[in-house]
């Protein structure tokens, strides 16, 4: 624990960006194209953390999507989901579907959740039935 | 109390600097607005500002002065919008990355929203399109990844490597 080798540089180093807060380091990747997300993940462990979190997302979400943002009733039976989730299906409405209204976040969730089913039908079966015991 | 001469508000900064501001700015600032919300009985005393440095109030009150002027013109033409957008990107321009971060924080402790998503876009653009080892001799970062950690991240976001800038440094 007393590894002081180089623990002036890094005070010196980690300078500026260290003494931003989450939620304003939050801000400015927000503010970043969604492409250069994986990226910002890549170049420190705190910053990927923050990707992982409800903060993020929920932040993102308002930005990008303020109208969808305000609470709703939710109808169907595929879930909402958190904050990522709710982003990841507007950006599919809006991008892959090119629509940009109410509709679209319950067709990128409906997409998603497709594009899931058909990923688990696609693995391969448990061993089990290939060797004959079930 | 006459009304033709505007009330002013003394601010005083980290460093014991005092600056005298008209009302309408002060009340720009969201955390002295609050204040004076708070406490409208409060008295003539300077309102001490522990997080801020004078080099940056004198930033922040420039900036709330000029963009105050702009919305007092109104909507009568595009060319206030245009001049605000001007005035930002010369503000992003003249500030390095550390003086930058430094006004962000001030800018964050006395709640000025406009001004902190300027400042935050101009960072997002400094960042933009750069590769991870830019990014990071940038802005001074130390790389806390292990390298097998590293390699098993950029392995899962491959994808994403593709078509960014040059290291011009």
């Amino acid at each position: 624990m007393t590894d002081n080798r180089d623990s002036d540089t890094l005070t010196l180093v980690d300078n500026s960006f260290g003494r931003l807060p989450d939620h304003l380091l939050i801000e400015i990747f927000i503010r970043l194209p969604v492409s250069e997300w994986a990226q910002i993940s890549c170049v420190k462990k705190q910053w990927a953390s923050l990707f992982l979190g409800e903060c993020l997302w929920q932040a993102a979400l308002m930005r990008t999507f303020p109208s969808a943002s305000q609470a709703k009733r939710w109808p169907g039976p595929i879930p909402q989901g958190l904050s990522k989730r709710r982003f990841a299906a507007l950006y599919v409405g809006k991008h892959i579907f090119a629509l940009d209204n109410d509709i679209d976040e319950i067709v990128g969730h409906t997409y998603l959740f497709l594009k899931e089913q058909l990923e688990l039908s696609n693995m391969p079966p448990p061993s089990g039935i290939l060797h004959g015991t079930i | 109390m006459s009304t033709t001469v505007p009330k002013k508000i003394t601010l005083r900064t980290a460093d014991n600097h005092e600056f005298e501001v008209d009302e309408a700015v002060a009340m720009e600032l969201g955390t002295v607005k609050t204040f004076f919300d708070e406490n409208p009985d409060a008295t003539d005393e300077p309102i001490p500002l522990p997080n801020v440095s004078s080099k940056c109030l004198s930033t922040i009150i420039e900036y709330c002065k000029f963009h105050l002027s702009l919305r007092a013109r109104g909507n009568d033409s595009s060319s206030a919008e245009e001049e605000g957008k001007v005035y930002d990107e010369e503000l992003i321009k003249t500030h390095d990355n550390e003086s930058l971060v430094e006004l962000i924080l001030a800018v964050n402790y006395l709640n000025i929203k406009d001004m902190l998503d300027t400042l935050n876009q101009g960072v997002a653009d400094r960042i933009k399109n750069k590769s991870v080892e830019y990014v990071r001799r940038f802005f001074g970062i130390e790389n806390d990844y292990t390298p097998e950690e590293e390699a098993e991240i950029r392995a899962q976001y491959e994808w994403a490597f593709e078509g960014v800038d040059p290291d011009d440094d």
